[in-house]
């Protein structure tokens, strides 16, 4: 359990702190990270963490990914927090184009095979306009990439 | 107590259409598996007691105690309840709250009780979405004492799940919960004596993954368990009824690693993995006794962040080394081929992202650096020219036994020739077989050394309560420090006779060449001494501790050590062969 404070002191020195700022965020972060967004993904995880972040203390023990017991999680909030968790190998996974993090943001996702090679090129290529700075949020990744989505013919289908 | 038991049943039984009668109640309430899932142990006398320290995990109000007691009372209470409820949806109900408990009564009762409604649990049940269960054993961190022994938790593989997904799957972890502001000495303290409390706790896998793999650089071994998808449900049933359900926790046995095993026991009626462990439970055991029943194959392996950080190194020249480190210092490469510069580029960031964690390096200084090496590797449109870490030969599980026993010959010129029998309870020291250990580390607890002369008489010439080495190498890409600790009796040779005395000792120094086949070590060192026949009885010494171990081949070590102190009256050297190990 030490372990845990360790980690908790390492997260605040982050690259992308803002976002790793606490690692078992999940549960709650809905007002604090996504304050201030627009567009339909904000509203979807903003709405889902804020309603649920008053059962944080279960939420972190026994919840599903994070947030209370009683409500589903959708695939989108599990995008989301999955980014979230996982900031720093994600940044560096999608400058090189491969990886197992971003295998996995790809399949949770729910991406067939050839859009998860596009999607993974496509990262690369774009990855300034991804990780825009090291004070990027895990939302502002979230967007881009769904702006990066929409925006290719190939892989508009996917948008969120 | 007995009058008790006998009045219990008109009141409660009285009902006329259950088909079992209270002697089934008796039955069920001895047998192994009511025990397992309510922790109960059998104590000296014959009494029971639950490892559980929640008194509101127990239904009756004697239910630490008695399992009797507890199991009428839950039957009384499912009895109930199928009358009542209806099939309403009641998360509160007794039969939500103990889905494993109904589960298994409903069933050997033949009880024939209404499945109750339970929504939060099928919610929990739809996202966990449970096929199967692996054990998560992240290894040691060399530098780290407190994870010498390592941890044990489990990963809920879900019915979709690809070797992708496993990152989103769940964990199930146990862990004492310290005070926050306890220092290290009251942690270990407290820890000792099941001073702080335990409890389940579920999050998603990754989570965990960044924190052994990741922040502490722990290597990470995966063992998918033979359980069958209905005895996983019935895992998860008791892991449900474990909400909140608080243990004191104890390091060396009441700990993550037992927890973990009692929790499984659930999973299968007649399944014994607890039993071995009343004194100690070492992570590496208790994934021992799961292959020894038949229930691991072989495991998966995840690549620490240090691991991975010196397979890339291995792949590289020195010059390409240096390269790297001028990238780390903002000059990146502009000549070379595509998958040189991007090598160059993508060992910079691992290694200054590594030293950043490592270190605690500010982060308004190190993040944007980190940040324009990515973005400069993102613009080489190439694959990473790295391949990724091979699973190690031999997997924890397959390494020696963590007591030693030892047999040995002394020749001294000045005394009396010894006959010596060694015994060490736990755990790994340079000299045994590194196979599924970590090389270079050593920590030990009671080493104790008996010698007998021809005259029959016996000395007690050693025990170490703890002896712990950890002699991280000099890599080209790291830079740590290397360090021991020794505390205990042993007898020194002085002048004329061997002097017994007490002692703590510790260093501090560097290391050299490959834990796997050469290394040398040179710790400079100071010991507290307590001689028990001497006239000056306390003294302090300083001094040097130097060493070579070599590796001779798969089974053959060899370890030249010397320590010479001022002030200290020691000066003791030699060779010190392996005894002939019989390992657990």
């Amino acid at each position: 359990m030490k372990k845990v404070i360790a980690a908790a002191v390492f997260a605040g020195m982050m690259p992308f702190s803002q976002a790793m700022a606490d690692e078992d965020i999940g549960c709650g972060l809905g007002s604090m990270v996504f304050a201030g967004q627009e567009g339909k993904v904000f509203k979807v995880l903003g709405a889902t963490t804020n309603g649920t972040s008053g059962n944080q203390t279960f939420g972190i023990t026994f919840g599903t990914l994070g947030c209370d017991g009683d409500s589903e999680i959708s695939s989108k909030e599990k995008l989301a927090m999955f980014i979230d968790g996982n900031m720093d190998n994600l940044a560096r996974d999608m400058a090189r184009g491969e990886g197992e993090t971003l295998a996995t943001l790809t399949d949770v996702w729910g991406m067939s095979d050839e859009a998860k090679a596009e999607f993974n090129t496509l990262a690369r290529d774009n990855y300034a306009s991804i990780f825009a700075s090291e004070n990027v949020t895990s939302s502002n990744v979230l967007a881009n990439l769904n702006t990066m989505v929409a925006e290719q013919n190939k892989l508009a289908a996917y948008s969120l | 107590m007995k009058f008790w038991y006998t009045l219990f049943p008109l009141t409660v039984f009285s009902h006329a259409a259950f088909a079992y009668s209270q002697q089934d109640i008796q039955h069920l309430s001895e047998s192994d598996y009511w025990h397992t899932l309510g922790h109960y142990q059998q104590g000296m006398t014959g009494s029971y007691q639950s490892l559980v320290d929640s008194e509101a995990f127990f239904i009756s109000e004697q239910g630490k105690n008695d399992p009797f007691a507890e199991l009428t009372a839950t039957v009384a209470g499912f009895e109930q309840e199928a009358e009542t409820l209806n099939g309403q949806p009641a998360d509160d109900s007794l039969s939500c709250r103990y889905p494993a408990r109904f589960h298994w009564l409903n069933d050997k009762l033949q009880a024939n009780w209404p499945q109750p409604v339970c929504p939060q649990q099928t919610v929990w049940k739809q996202a966990l979405n449970p096929k199967g269960l692996t054990l998560v054993f992240p290894t040691a961190f060399m530098n780290s004492p407190s994870s010498m022994f390592g941890h044990t938790l489990l990963r809920v593989d879900a019915k979709d799940q690809t070797r992708h997904r496993e990152l989103v799957a769940f964990a199930i972890n146990f862990a004492a919960t310290p005070e926050a502001d306890d220092n290290a000495f009251l942690y270990a303290a407290k820890g000792m004596f099941g001073q702080y409390p335990g409890t389940f706790t579920v999050m998603p896998y990754y989570r965990k993954v960044r924190e052994y793999n990741d922040l502490e650089s722990r290597d990470i071994w995966e063992y998918a368990i033979d359980l069958k998808e209905d005895e996983v449900q019935q895992v998860l049933r008791h892991l449900w009824e474990m909400n909140g359900v608080e243990f004191d926790y104890y390091f060396i046995d009441e700990n993550c690693s037992y927890q973990l095993l009692a929790l499984l026991e659930a999973g299968r009626e007649g399944l014994d993995l607890t039993s071995g462990f009343d004194l100690q439970a070492i992570p590496s055991e208790t994934v021992k006794v799961l292959k020894e029943q038949g229930l691991i194959k072989t495991p998966e392996y995840r690549a620490s962040f240090g691991t991975r950080l010196m397979h890339y190194a291995a792949q590289l020249d020195d010059q390409q080394l240096k390269a790297a480190r001028d990238a780390m210092a903002g000059q990146y490469p502009e000549t070379g081929t595509l998958a040189e510069r991007a090598a160059t580029l993508e060992m910079a960031y691992e290694w200054m992202n590594f030293e950043f964690y490592d270190q605690a390096l500010p982060r308004e200084e190190y993040a944007p650096k980190l940040q324009q090496l990515l973005l400069a590797r993102s613009q080489l449109k190439t694959s990473s020219p790295f391949s990724e870490p091979v699973r190690p030969s031999k997997s924890p599980e397959e390494g020696h036994g963590s007591s030693r026993f030892g047999l040995g010959y002394r020749y001294s010129n000045h005394d009396e020739d010894q006959a010596l029998l060694d015994y060490r309870i736990a755990y790994h020291d340079l000299l045994d077989n590194a196979g599924g250990y970590i090389p270079g580390a050593q920590i030990s607890f009671f080493d104790l050394q008996l010698g007998i002369d021809q005259s029959g008489d016996v000395d007690l010439n050693q025990f170490y309560f703890i002896d712990a080495m950890s002699l991280a190498p000099d890599y080209r890409v790291f830079d740590s420090l290397s360090w021991n600790i020794r505390a205990g009796y042993d007898r020194l040779p002085g002048r004329t006779e061997l002097n017994g005395r007490y002692f703590v000792q510790g260093g501090y120094g560097k290391s050299w060449g490959d834990a796997n086949r050469l290394h040398a070590y040179s710790l400079v060192s100071t010991e507290l001494n307590y001689f028990d026949a001497q006239g000056e009885n306390l003294n302090l010494g300083m001094g040097l501790e130097s060493g070579v171990v070599w590796q001779a081949s798969d089974v053959h070590k060899l370890a030249l050590s010397g320590q010479g102190y001022i002030n200290g009256i020691k000066c003791a050297g030699g060779l010190k062969p392996k005894p002939a190990g019989i390992g657990r």
